[in-house]
């Protein structure tokens, strides 16, 4: 404390910034990583490894800064002022960047702890870089004790206001692009005052105005990056969302599973896909002895085609999916190739983006079975695929002893919707076989297998591995209790849409 | 905070207020509609109008022909078309346009082929072979079933859902107004709609359909012939119509088929307009409908399947004349050059008033109608998807806005079998009607296509508030001279017109009172018929 009364009071006001600039430093730090930490479990799950990996990464970075500041030996203060910008840059844009490059990249993880490792190899080296600007003007055991108390009550700061405060009310790409303003404000404070011991200060200070309106733009339209407003409509974290020309297409994810909704539908949760996959694909699969031709219309995701490759008869599998943004999600995202067993990038399989009307209507070749996973006729428009002109495509596309076999929404849920489709496949000459399993995520589910022979022998036991479906369990599958019995319905036709009426009656009374 | 130099903030703020000021100055200066591309096309009144001015031009070329067919819209090809099923190949058909097809032609862009005019067919009755059996040689009639009914492709059959009507902020099902009307005026509606379903049913004394298509079908019992002679606004008020939401809706439906509302029409046309629609079919009903996303274009595709070669496009017929053999010398312009053809017969397959500025007067004798056709803009719009905050049926093929002056708007891709992609096309279609056809026509032509975009928007407006944002292209279409208008008298006039000229036969619309496909394909039969009988009768 005896120093003190050596310096004036403007050297006091400015000893005092350079230390205030070590707490919002301090806070800054943490704050990047607990943003880093929170968006990979959003994005990817399991909490626990995500945090502990990420501080882990965070910690040992710093101490690579802090190996690196010895190569810096003159201007210090310069150098201290770019590394605050550039800081304030990567750490305030990290989980806007986080966000955006989740659908788009297969090295997810990379990108991750590389942004993680680089700002904390920055963070690593403001703390000995500030000690070495100020250790002329304090005593050793002051200066560590000074700087260091400043530093622990910015990370304790960070610490509270971070899950109490900042998520709550500014979202996590908010709070990110919030910390690296105030960062970089330190930077331009710190430059002002010292400018004339600071080459370029000028230079220096224009960056930093700069990069606060880039921030602040940013800042300002967060709403427009990601739609916190949808996020708030799913139960889950939004991890990713986008527009297609088709489809909005979002992922959520939480402790439990991972989700997938197309206009806000459920298509899966990872949590119990494979009930829906397995009931899917087996029992239309296991009634053909050579199933060498497969079609897949829908089942962009690829979960299908997992099951599918599971036969090693199979030859070759054709997935007709609208969205060119589901499947290349789905083939290069991480996450979702895990899921679907890098199912698009097998061999055998071939993905076409086209209207599955038109392609059927177009197609020449046989197929030995043909998987029909369309979202529920939820509208007009995908109605389309549930009707009497749309099956007596499908019977041309099918070799004589082939099968079908089609999803059809909750029967317990829509009864009649469901033996709408069942009589309108019969309409067209095919026998059917309808079935429901029960899915946890979407409850008691339905399906039909369809086929134009006279008989279908179906399997006595399930040749290949699965989780859930077994002979017994199938057979199960096929008794529908009173309450879901059969019934009497119209068929549903492009000029009457029936189902989606049914449908849409049934549901809202549901919902 | 108190560390930050002054000059940075206000350099910076001076900085923000300069972007803002380049970025949101140009927009302020820009109208609400100057984002909507397009253009004013078609109506081809120039090249129509050249036939006012004499043309001094010596033939290019000479040539001669059993049967010359002038007017390539729907009679003419179907004239065409069954004198070839009848062996009379040496026919050539002179149209002025750059493709056949009168008013039903289309366009195309890259989401959807659709309509500049006529844009569907409903379901025929079973008495007309004729059209049924051209409907099944192009597909659309797949079979028929034990009882002799039709089976239509379903591809064909309007999708559902059909028809919406905005209405009380409410998109409802169906044209006929029910939400929100009151009771005594839906009990109204009710009343007029089963008398029109008792005249679908009824029988004249002459054993005939006292409504029916063909016209020329239809009874000539003075019970019903004589609604002829009264407006449909004077049959309404005589039998104590008075419900405005049943006059909106019958104004709506004659605008629709005729051009004119209900003060302009005939009341025997109106009451055609709902009992003469008597289709059956396996898959189908009578008020059901065949369309494409390109419209009658369609049909006008199958029609001249066959006659490839014997249509000349770009021919402006500008005189007819007999020579010195009695035959019939046809001289047409074909870019520059003039071209004269010999022919037996002539088919007149053109509108009423184009007849007397080509054919010369000895040959017209008696067949002159001073039929009226009224105006029409039909505009093709091109939308961006958007989001209806109203609520009722979402979008259906025929969209129509109670109230409105406008017919409302179709949806062209109604009839896509894949799933809808991030735009779409609606044709809109309106008619003028309020004062003489000269006078609507005169301020048809002079409205620009500033003018157009905001009377289409506002229309729009009413359903979709915020339509103009999601609106990237207005093409409008001028039709002149649209569909004859049905009035008072005309069917009398029809009765009493004297045999024509023995080389010269009519197939136009104009001689049925009543523009629609059937008519104007049973047109083209009738004078098709007449020269095989008359080649019959000669060998």
């Amino acid at each position: 404390m005896d120093s003190i009364p050596k310096v004036s009071k403007r050297e006091f006001n400015s000893h005092m910034l350079l230390l205030i600039s070590v707490f919002v430093v301090a806070t800054c730090g943490l704050i990047y990583e607990l943003v880093a930490g929170t968006a990979a479990s959003y994005l990817l799950g399991d909490s626990v490894t995500q945090f502990s990996t990420i501080i882990g990464v965070y910690l040992f970075s710093m101490g690579i800064g802090s190996y690196l500041s010895r190569f810096f030996n003159h201007n210090l203060l310069a150098w201290f002022i770019q590394i605050e910008i550039m800081v304030g840059l990567v750490g305030g844009f990290s989980s806007t960047i986080l966000f955006l490059l989740f659908g788009f990249l297969s090295y997810f993880r990379l990108v991750l702890y590389s942004l993680v490792g680089f700002t904390g190899i920055l963070v690593g080296l403001e703390i000995p870089l500030l000690m070495r600007i100020l250790e002329k003007k304090y005593e050793f055991k002051e200066l560590v004790s000074k700087v260091f108390t400043f530093d622990y009550i910015g990370a304790l700061l960070a610490s509270l206001i971070f899950p109490l405060v900042l998520v709550p009310y500014l979202g996590l790409l908010r709070t990110s692009l919030f910390f690296g303003i105030l960062n970089i404000l330190v930077a331009l404070i710190v430059c002002n005052r010292f400018s004339g011991e600071i080459a370029w200060s000028g230079r220096l200070k224009f960056i930093a105005i700069l990069s606060i309106i880039a921030l602040t733009l940013g800042f300002t339209y967060a709403n427009e990056l990601l739609s916190w407003s949808e996020a708030s409509a799913y139960q889950e974290n939004v991890i990713y969302a986008k527009s297609t020309p088709y489809q909005r297409v979002v992922l959520t994810q939480s402790k439990k599973d991972l989700r997938l909704y197309l206009n806000g539908n459920l298509q899966f949760s990872s949590g119990d896909e494979y009930r829906y996959h397995e009931a899917l694909v087996h029992p239309a699969m296991q009634s053909q002895t050579t199933p060498e031709n497969v079609l897949v219309l829908g089942g962009g995701d690829g979960l299908a085609v997992r099951e599918l490759l599971k036969y090693k008869q199979v030859k070759q599998i054709f997935l007709v999916d609208l969205d060119k943004a589901i499947t290349n999600l789905f083939t290069t995202n991480e996450l979702l190739t895990t899921l679907n067993q890098h199912a698009f990038s097998n061999k055998k399989v071939k993905v076409t983006n086209a209207d599955a009307f038109i392609w059927l209507k177009e197609n020449k070749l046989k197929f030995d079975c043909i998987i029909v996973d369309f979202p529920d006729p939820s509208n007009y428009s995908v109605g389309k695929l549930y009707s009497q002109t749309f099956y007596k495509l499908l019977t041309q596309s099918l070799s004589d002893n082939g099968v079908a076999v089609i999803q059809s929404t909750s029967p317990f849920i829509a009864r009649t919707s469901f033996w709408c489709i069942n009589n309108t496949l019969k309409s067209v000459g095919f026998n059917t076989i309808p079935y429901h399993a029960y899915v946890p995520s979407f409850g008691d589910w339905g399906f039909h297998i369809a086929y134009k022979s006279k008989q279908l022998i179906t399997a006595d036991t399930f040749t290949v591995n699965t989780r859930f479906i077994t002979n017994e369990v199938f057979k199960q599958m096929q008794m529908f209790p009173p309450d879901i019995a059969y019934m009497h319905t119209e068929v549903n036709k492009l000029n009457n849409q029936v189902l989606v009426n049914y449908f849409e009656h049934e549901w809202s009374r549901y919902q | 905070m108190s560390g930050v130099d002054t000059n940075n903030r206000i350099s910076r703020k001076s900085f923000i207020a300069q972007v803002a000021a380049f970025t949101l100055l140009p927009l302020a200066c820009k109208s609400k509609y100057s984002h909507i591309k397009g253009s004013i096309l078609g109506a081809n009144a120039t090249k129509g109008h050249q036939l006012r001015r004499e043309i001094p031009q010596l033939p290019h070329t000479k040539s001669a022909k059993k049967v010359v067919i002038i007017g390539g819209g729907v009679s003419g090809l179907s004239a065409a078309r069954q004198l070839q099923k009848n062996g009379v190949t040496d026919v050539v058909v002179l149209e002025m346009n750059d493709t056949p097809g009168g008013n039903s032609l289309s366009g195309k862009n890259e989401i959807t082929a659709y309509p500049w005019g006529a844009h569907y067919l409903p379901i025929p009755d079973c008495a007309d072979k004729e059209l049924l059996s051209f409907l099944h040689s192009c597909g659309v009639i797949t079979g028929f079933n034990k009882n002799g009914l039709p089976i239509y492709n379903e591809e064909y059959l309007c999708f559902d859902p059909e028809e919406r009507l905005f209405i009380n902020g409410y998109w409802q099902e169906g044209l006929i107004p029910k939400f929100g009307v009151p009771l005594a005026e839906q009990a109204q509606i009710k009343r007029f709609l089963s008398e029109m379903d008792n005249y679908r049913k009824a029988i004249g004394n002459d054993g005939k359909d006292a409504f029916c298509i063909p016209v020329n079908k239809c009874s000539n019992d003075y019970t019903y012939k004589r609604y002829d002679e009264i407006t449909f606004e004077q049959y309404l008020k005589q039998n104590n119509y008075n419900s405005t939401h049943l006059i909106w809706y019958l104004n709506y439906c004659t605008k629709d088929d005729f051009g004119a509302g209900i003060d302009k029409v005939s009341a025997w046309a109106g009451i055609h307009y709902f009992a003469a629609r008597k289709g059956k079919a396996e898959n189908a009903s009578h008020d059901d409908v065949l369309t494409w996303p390109e419209g009658n274009k369609w049909l006008v595709n199958q029609l001249q399947k066959g006659l490839e070669g014997q249509i000349i496009t770009n021919a402006l017929t500008y005189s007819v004349k007999q020579n010195q053999k009695e035959k019939i010398e046809v001289t047409y312009l074909n870019g520059d050059d003039a071209h004269l053809i010999e022919a037996d017969v002539v088919v007149l397959a053109t509108p009423n008033f184009i007849n007397k500025h080509i054919v010369e007067q000895e040959l017209l004798t008696h067949q002159q109608l001073n039929a009226n056709a009224m105006p029409w803009m039909v505009a093709n719009i091109t939308v961006k998807r958007f989001f209806e905050y109203t609520k009722g049926l979402p979008l259906s093929w025929d969209n129509v806005i109670y109230g409105n002056a406008g017919l409302g708007y179709i949806n062209a891709t109604q009839q896509h079998l894949n799933q809808p992609s991030d735009k779409n096309v609606f044709t809109f279609y309106y008619p003028f009607c309020n004062k003489s056809a000269a006078e609507e026509r005169q301020r048809a032509l002079g409205l620009s296509h500033k003018d157009w975009v905001e009377i289409i928007i506002k229309e729009l407006e009413m359903a979709h508030l915020d339509i103009v944002n999601h609106i990237e292209q207005i093409d409008v279409w001028i039709w002149g001279h649209g569909m004859v208008l049905p009035e008072p008298g005309y069917q009398k006039k029809l009765a009493s017109l004297q045999p024509a000229h023995p080389r010269i036969k009519y197939a136009h619309t104009d001689f049925s009172g009543i523009s629609i496909f059937e008519e104007a394909f049973h047109q083209g039969i009738h004078a098709a018929n007449e020269i095989i009988k008359q080649y019959a009768t000669n060998v």
